[in-house]
This record gives structure tokens, C-alpha cells and sequence, in this order.
């Protein structure tokens, strides 16, 4: 019983860091494009954040399994992304043979955004940022469930600047992308203040 | 001779022949002609290429400016945003995308619809992923230590969404010499943005240039933090924006091209 509260405890420990102190966005930009074009699709973002906590969890879990079979492949950094990818592709493709079977109806509202919901910086940044720090298994899943919940808290967030930075006094050339990326610049600023040091990447 | 496909000439034509013949016969003739030569195998091979040279024209401008992968279509901004600290960072990953992209959008070009999006996404990324050893062998042999100050944005390169969404929206619809250059004009507006941000953050933060000493006017850490390059690179893309709403029209059918979630 000890034992089970300690590895929740390391494990949202480890959540809690990625999803503010090491937010994928705020501290690493990992994902900021599609976090900028997600949040003009505001009814999607829940959709999209759930794909993507699932899916950077289990792809960090194989990743893990990997490291521990063989940590002579880790030492080629030329290979690195292949093996990356590849396991993330075993994720998303047995998501999607599962929601397509299973699921069918929902299949249709989620069969978009699968896709661009697997093959993002944020999926993969996380999984690499766990497999470079030698993060242990209950880390490494702890890391990977927070990273995309910090992705969709900050999209949330990003999607809240939208709708607040639209207004007449504005100038022109701001307008839309510049002022997004000022916005996500000061927020970034502001958890940079929170932590007080450059983050390991 | 009047051009057969602008249809310009067609007035002055009539004009000419309407000394000896009335102006319908004339407009007759004129019409027969044109459909003759349209229906000509040498013309359609002559007007297809045409278009092809004008596709490539327009693609090759784009990336640079009007459609700038980073400061107007706002992808790949992990990369241009963190990693950018130094000029040397900014080659790196120039050289990174080059190896990585260009193979990635000659096959989707290759392909077209004829494998389902949902393979086709994971293709992109294996394909690149595939090809970023040159890419990484090519980088090490001038800057060994970018295994370390690149960190993990280096591999990150492999699922860019500059690579996605050329693929998608580019190389889908156009033959391989169109999507080659569109892609390549991409690669060259990206390592432009990346080497001026890159090259300013490394000056006025760490008082250097590739390494070497430079300009030292007093340091500014705060420059090689993250925040700084969402701000820098905010900037950078108000001034483009600015640019550009001078010279409409290509801009306006430019911005309206949003980023694919």
C-alpha cells in the first residue's frame, strides 16, 4: 500500500512538472504551429487533447520498453527518429484499427484529427525528452500523461488570447499571428519566471 | 500570328480581314482557327508547359516572403524558436531540413492520393526519418557538437509540419518539378528567418558569431531563453506582415492560407 502511494505520488509528481513547469509549449514551443492552427478550431481541441495524451503515453511506454531492451541503439543518434518513429507508428496504428473496429461512429469524428494528432512535435518531443533523461517507467509515464495535458491547457489558453486579442486598436500589422506569437512569448516569460533556469533540450 | 491562347489578338485579326470578307466570316475563321490549333497536340504540350514554368516561377518566389513557412504560414516554430540561439544552430538546422524534406515531398508528389491519409501521414514521417542519417552524418561533419546543442530538435526536424503540410498541400496537387521548387523555396525561407534570428540572438546574447568573438557590446542572456524567440520571432513576423500589406495583392490570397490543424 506504501509502496502503490509512492509511485502515484512519483507519478503525478512527474505529471504536474511537464504539465506547468515543463509545459510543452510555453517552455519548449514543442507543437506551438499546430497548437496556433488548432485553436481557430476551437470545438476540437478536447478531441485533439485526448488523442494526444493517450498517444504520448503508450508511444513513450514502447519507447521505454525499447531503451531497456537494447540501450546500444540509443547511443547512434542517427537512428534515433526512425526508432521513434516507428514505435509511434505502432501506437497509432493500433488506435486506429481499434476505434475503427470498436468504435465506428465515433471513428468518423476522430479519423481527421488522428493523424495530426500522432505525428506532432509535442508526441514525439516528450517521448524523446523521457528517453534522453533516463526517466525510470513510472516517471517516463507520468512525463508522457502530462505532456499532453499541458499541451491541451495551454492551447485552452492560447485559444483565451484569441478571443481577447481581436479588437479595433490593434495595429494592422500585429493583427493574427505576430500578436499570438508576442502572447505566447510574455506567458512563456511568466513560467520562465516560475522556474528561474533553462530547461535541459 | 496571334496568340492562340490569350486570345488578345483576336480584334485585330478580325479587323484585318474584314477587307475582303464581312466581320462575321471573319470571326468565323478566327475561331475555327483557334480551335484547330487548340486541338493540336503541339499547342496543349506547349500550353501545359506553360503553365508548368509560370507554377514554378510563383512556387519558387513564395516560401521566401509572401508565404513564409515560419513568419506568415507559422509552422516549424519549435525549431525557430528554441534552437535558434547561434548562427551555427541556425545552419544545422537549415541543412537538416534540406536532407530531410526534399525525398519527403518528391514521393508524395510521387504518390498523389493514390495511398490513403491515414498511411500517407505516417509515410512522410518515416520516409524523412529514413533520410535523416545523410542529413545527421552531413551536419556532424561541420558542427560536431550539435548532438548537443541541438538537443532534441534536431531529430524533431523528421515531423516538422513545414514537411507535412507541403506535402499536403503542395505536392499533392502538382507535378514534381512544381512541388521540388515549392518545397526548396520553403527550405530557403526557413533558413533565412532561422540564420537572422539565429545570428542576432547569438551577438547581443552571447557576444559571438559561428563561434568566434564578435561585436561585444554588452551580453544579454535573456536573448538565448525561449521566451525571447517567441517575441523575436513575433516581431520579425508584424514586420513581414507590415511588408506585405503594402504590396496586396499576392498577400492577401497568401494569408488566407491557414495552417492545417
Amino acid at each position: 500500500m506504501h509502496n502503490l502511494l509512492q509511485i502515484l505520488g512519483e507519478f503525478f509528481v512527474f505529471a504536474l512538472s511537464a504539465i506547468f513547469i515543463e509545459n510543452a509549449i510555453f517552455s519548449r514551443a514543442l507543437g506551438a504551429s499546430r497548437a496556433l492552427a488548432l485553436a481557430k478550431r476551437r470545438r476540437h481541441i478536447g478531441i485533439y487533447g485526448v488523442l494526444l495524451t493517450v498517444i504520448t503515453t503508450a508511444a513513450s511506454f514502447i519507447s521505454w520498453a525499447i531503451n531497456q531492451i537494447s540501450i546500444d541503439i540509443f547511443q547512434i543518434t542517427m537512428l534515433e527518429p526512425l526508432i521513434f518513429i516507428t514505435s509511434i507508428g505502432v501506437v497509432y496504428l493500433v488506435a486506429y484499427i481499434l476505434i475503427r473496429r470498436l468504435w465506428p461512429k465515433m471513428f468518423e469524428s476522430i479519423g481527421y484529427y488522428l493523424p495530426i494528432a500522432t505525428f506532432n512535435c509535442a508526441v514525439m518531443g516528450g517521448v524523446l525528452l523521457a528517453v534522453h533523461q533516463d526517466f525510470t517507467l513510472v516517471q517516463t509515464l507520468g512525463f508522457g500523461f502530462g505532456t499532453g495535458i499541458g499541451f491541451t491547457l495551454a492551447t485552452l489558453l492560447i485559444l483565451d488570447g484569441l478571443d481577447k486579442l481581436e479588437g479595433k486598436k490593434i495595429p494592422q500589422a500585429f493583427k493574427g499571428l505576430p500578436l499570438m506569437l508576442v502572447y505566447i512569448g510574455i506567458l512563456s516569460l511568466a513560467i520562465y519566471g516560475l522556474i528561474g533556469h533553462q530547461l535541459p533540450f | 500570328m496571334f496568340c492562340s491562347f490569350c486570345h488578345q489578338n483576336d480584334n485585330n485579326l478580325a479587323r484585318k480581314t474584314s477587307f475582303d470578307s464581312t466581320r462575321k466570316d471573319a470571326f468565323a475563321k478566327a475561331k475555327a482557327m483557334v480551335i484547330k490549333m487548340k486541338d493540336s497536340p503541339a499547342a496543349k504540350r506547349h500550353s501545359s508547359a506553360d503553365i508548368t514554368v509560370k507554377k514554378i516561377s510563383i512556387a519558387s518566389k513564395n516560401g521566401l516572403l509572401y508565404n513564409n513557412p515560419v513568419l506568415v504560414q507559422g509552422v516549424a516554430l519549435a525549431p525557430a524558436i528554441v534552437a535558434s540561439t547561434s548562427l551555427q544552430n541556425a545552419v544545422a538546422l537549415s541543412i537538416a531540413l534540406l536532407f530531410v524534406m526534399l525525398p519527403t515531398v518528391i514521393f508524395a508528389s510521387a504518390v498523389k492520393l493514390r495511398v490513403e491519409k491515414w498511411l500517407r501521414v505516417f509515410l512522410y514521417a518515416f520516409i524523412a526519418s529514413v533520410f535523416y542519417m545523410p542529413a545527421y552524418l552531413a551536419v556532424v561533419s561541420f558542427y560536431p557538437q550539435a548532438k548537443f546543442n541541438l538537443g532534441v530538435f534536431l531529430p524533431l526536424i523528421v515531423i516538422s509540419s513545414v514537411i507535412y503540410n507541403r506535402c499536403e498541400k503542395c505536392a499533392l496537387k502538382n507535378n514534381m518539378a512544381v512541388s521540388v521548387a515549392d518545397a526548396l523555396s520553403n527550405i530557403l525561407g526557413f533558413s533565412f528567418v532561422l540564420c537572422v534570428v539565429g545570428s542576432i540572438r547569438e551577438i547581443f546574447g552571447n557576444g559571438t558569431l559561428w563561434g568566434m568573438p564578435f561585436l561585444i557590446i554588452g551580453k544579454m542572456p535573456a536573448l538565448l531563453l525561449p521566451f525571447s524567440g517567441f517575441i523575436l520571432i513575433g516581431f520579425f513576423a508584424a514586420f513581414v506582415q507590415k511588408l506585405l500589406a503594402k504590396n496586396t495583392p499576392i498577400a492577401t490570397d497568401t494569408k488566407k492560407e491557414e495552417p492545417d490543424a
